[in-house]
């Protein structure tokens, strides 16, 4: 036995300790038999219903069910009133009233998962399968849309989005926690998670954080990602926002929590990483090197939208020489006639775009693809032939513009956004140094952050070879692959040790 | 002491070492080495590689030690309280100095190859301004934005010294003819030589790595591997250009770079690229040296929050290593630097480590 799993079997036997002591301490004075307990605790889910109907010359029978996937109105009809009625009549065999009745497995926690309801009274244990997984809450998800792929999208009722993880993940050990915050709207937030998977400090760092939020109205959910972690004020978003289920349940399985806010279809998961910009759960491309070939073009498009337009002006106001001559030439031919500097003519574009760029999402769709086609078309040709930017000016702009919308978060696109601005003028004022200078401040400030704890450059710095390799190109075929990804030091990963922070 | 309680891992703490080690290459090498020492002038740098490696062996032996400590807990212990603040403070000068120097010598190499019309202020306090940001993070942020950085740099390295290898006369690299002594113990080639300081990482953070193992072999490693590009770029001029012709040039190495043109790409002329490449060395490099020097002088002065001081130190890293000077002046404070390098990095921790030894032998 390597030292791997002597940890592993020790960390298994710290837990069932644990587990014992908080039985012995914990079991109810209410009466409920132990075995359904151990199942509810077991699933350790705030979503669980448990029932006690008292028989009045018997035992008591309860019933148990995790309330997010069951038909409760079937559970009422077929169940409740049936078992109701025998114990009116004095009868505490739960199985009389109940023809579709099975003995419940060895694994009560696991039929609970299943949307199996566990009716006990005290001696056997029957399940009936009640299950009623919400298939597709709405349509599809809006704003992550996948060619081919999994559609179905979040809604705003929280337990429907709860139900719906449910039934993409039906394993024991997805917990659910559910927090209110906000002092006057107390908005419901359920904390998802695979108790054997995610790594205990993320969870208790999430934990306080979620306890520690103070505030009067919880709107949206971007809101409570930027709070929790305690940096505000940055434009880079702390928690991967998405509203696609496949994606939820995929994260959760790779040992991140999910955030599921009452009143938003986005629900949030961290920790969030630089690479979960460009990673996707898409599986329409054939083969690692098709995943692979994509993964680089989006992450050459984040870096283009930051970088290009800094580029353009950190050449043609200082470091010309570094084109060759035909390049130079028709470069400063295309620039003749422009009145104002290079820096200027670029603050102009880029400001310009944007305003075209906000414009056209917050249009409705028939006005926004005629805002669309009127930039780039009427104004771009114009801005041309008014000699405001030069036509290789409109290209950067338009690399740019493109470049950031291949962030696979909306609310990463607007960082890119963001950020270019500075790297502009620092490149107008300093050239290929000042350039340089911008690019290397946002490294700075991208490596400063951190997301439930976790660096939001891992694996790259800190450097996880397996992990870097694995979740930034999956360069990786399927059959070489063991465990999951590690960047949170979650339990079962890919890469012995820890994540250093 | 209060916000220091950083921990690296053992990969991070070995690219620090090397690129502190490379930082130095090929800028601070101008034509001097090439004046003195022609065809010979990276033999006349063997002296930093063994500097290099015997700072690593005991800098590495104090951290294997000390596991879990720092320079700065562990002084007091075997100096005493006030022996370990004069040797902090003799240490934490060595490092702030470290920083406004290197960044002098960027900005005159800025200026002289891209912005001649631009103030050398505007040029360090822009540079400076983003690396102190960084440093305000601390060591684990440095390291992380290094990690992020490395295949960049180490990629660019490699087109730097293998592009020119094609244009190489090898015949021009013949040492014929004695060694120049009497050239080599001028003072201002002799310190020149001596200098690959990468053991100054593992001295201030060689304790405190996660995983407690040694790393005497892998910073030694790293310094020789920082060794050999320093010694490139002094010999690859010579290969390229022929001694004479490169040392009438202010900065040999790029009048190698300039030779090199790709007209198959957009970017033609890897001079720039070559600057860009060593930015992104010194703003690792420059931030290591600012965070270390003042947090290393909050020590000895007992100041317990070294965050507010970042500022300071970036004020003064802008003041120092904006003025102007005349490049003999520069020489003289390069030779200074260099003794007081060797002095705080190598010949104090030395005794130290002796000390901790003799200590323990007696109390057994």
């Amino acid at each position: 036995m390597d030292q791997a799993q002597l940890t592993e079997v020790r960390r298994a036997c710290d837990r069932a300790q644990a587990f014992i002591a908080q039985l012995e301490n914990r079991l109810p004075e209410s009466g409920e038999p132990a075995a359904l307990y151990l199942a509810r605790t077991g699933l350790g889910s705030d979503d669980i219903e448990t029932v006690r109907i008292a028989v009045p010359s018997g035992r008591p029978v309860w019933m148990a069910f995790v309330r997010t996937i069951v038909d409760r109105a079937r559970v009422y009809d077929e169940m409740l009133r049936p078992l109701q009625e025998l114990a009116r009549q004095g009868v505490s065999d739960p199985a009389a009233a109940l023809p579709r009745a099975e003995p419940a497995g060895s694994q009560p926690a696991q039929e609970l998962a299943e949307g199996r309801v566990l009716i006990t009274d005290g001696q056997k244990m029957w399940a009936v399968d009640m299950a009623n997984f919400p298939e597709r809450p709405v349509g599809e998800a809006t704003t992550e849309q996948a060619i081919i792929g999994p559609k179905q999208g979040f809604t705003e009722d929280l337990e429907g989005n709860i139900g719906a993880i449910r039934s993409r993940l039906r394993d024991p050990s997805l917990h659910i926690e559910i927090f209110s915050v906000g002092r006057r709207s107390h908005t419901q937030i359920a904390l998802a998670y695979l108790a054997d998977v995610v790594n205990p400090d993320v969870l208790s760092l999430t934990r306080q954080g979620l306890a520690g939020i103070e505030a009067d109205f919880v709107r949206t959910s971007l809101e409570i990602a930027q709070t929790l972690y305690g940096r505000s004020l940055t434009t880079i978003p702390l928690a991967e926002q998405t509203e696609r289920v496949d994606r939820a349940a995929s994260a959760i399985a790779n040992g991140r929590l999910c955030l599921v806010v009452s009143g938003t279809p986005f629900v949030l998961l961290v920790p969030m990483t630089l690479a979960d910009t460009f990673m996707d759960t898409d599986t329409a491309l054939p083969g690692p090197v098709a995943v692979s070939f994509v993964r680089g073009l989006r992450m050459l498009g984040e870096v283009l939208a930051i970088a290009a337009p800094g580029l353009y002006a950190a050449v043609l106001t200082s470091d010309t020489q570094l084109l060759p001559i035909p390049l130079a030439l028709a470069v400063s031919a295309s620039r003749s006639g422009i009145p104002y500097p290079v820096l200027t003519e670029t603050l102009i574009m880029l400001v310009v775009v944007d305003v075209f760029s906000e414009a056209t999402a917050q249009a409705p769709g028939g006005i926004g693809n005629a805002l669309s086609i009127v930039g780039t078309l009427i104004i771009g040709q114009m801005a041309v032939q008014a000699h405001l930017a030069s036509s290789l000016m409109m290209i950067v702009v338009a690399v740019s513009a493109l470049g950031q919308f291949l962030a696979l978060k909306y609310s990463f696109s607007y960082t890119l956004r963001i950020w270019k601005y500075p790297v502009a003028i620092l490149a107008g004022v300093g050239g290929l140094f000042g350039w340089m200078a911008g690019m290397l401040l946002l490294v700075g400030h991208v490596a400063l952050l951190k997301s439930a704890g976790v660096p939001y450059l891992t694996p790259l710095g800190p450097y996880r070879p397996r992990t870097a390799l694995r979740y930034t190109a999956t360069l990786i075929p399927a059959p070489f692959r063991r465990g999951r990804p590690n960047v949170a030091n979650q339990q079962q990963v890919d890469d012995a040790g820890p994540v250093p922070s | 002491m209060k916000d220091a309680s950083f921990r690296l891992s053992r990969r991070q703490v070995i690219l620090l070492v090397f690129l502190v080690t490379v930082c130095v290459t090929p800028f601070t090498y101008d034509s001097v080495m090439l004046v003195y020492l022609g065809r010979w002038a990276w033999v006349g740098l063997l002296p930093a590689l063994a500097v290099g490696l015997l700072g690593c062996a005991v800098a590495g032996s104090l951290a294997a030690r000390f596991p879990g400590r720092s320079v700065i807990d562990y002084a007091p212990e075997v100096l005493g309280p006030a022996g370990a603040r004069i040797f902090l403070l003799l240490l934490g000068l060595t490092l702030l100095t470290g920083a406004p120097g290197n960044l002098h010598i960027f900005a005159r190499v800025v200026r002289f190859a891209e912005l001649p019309r631009t103030s050398p202020y505007l040029i360090v306090a822009m540079f400076t301004a983003v690396v102190t940001y960084t440093c305000y993070g601390g060591p684990e942020v440095i390291a992380r934005a290094a990690e992020v950085l490395a295949p960049l740099i180490i990629g660019g390295l490699l087109i730097i010294f293998l592009a020119p290898l094609a244009t190489v006369v090898p015949y021009r690299l013949a040492m014929l003819g004695p060694f120049p002594w009497a050239s080599y113990w001028l003072p201002l080639v002799s310190s020149t030589s001596g200098t690959a300081r990468g053991f100054l990482v593992l001295l201030v953070v060689g304790g405190r790595i996660r995983d407690h193992e040694d790393l005497r072999g892998p910073a030694m490693a790293a310094t020789l591997a920082g060794w050999v590009l320093l010694a490139l770029s002094l010999a690859l001029p010579v290969a390229v250009l022929g001694a004479t012709f490169a040392a009438n040039l202010r900065y040999p190495i790029l009048g190698v770079t300039g030779t090199i043109t790709f007209h198959w790409l957009p970017f033609q002329r890897i001079t720039t690229v070559t600057i860009l490449i060593w930015q992104m060395i010194m703003y690792t490099v420059l931030a290591f040296y600012l965070w270390s020097g003042v947090l290393v002088v909050c020590a000895a002065l007992g100041i317990r929050n070294w965050r507010p001081w970042l500022l300071a130190g970036g004020a003064l890293t802008i003041y120092v290593a904006g003025i102007p000077h005349a490049p003999s002046v520069q020489r003289d404070l390069i030779d200074a630097w260099n003794f007081a390098v060797v002095g705080a990095g190598i010949m104090l921790p030395a005794p130290l480590l002796l000390l901790h030894r003799g200590r323990r032998q007696a109390s057994l």
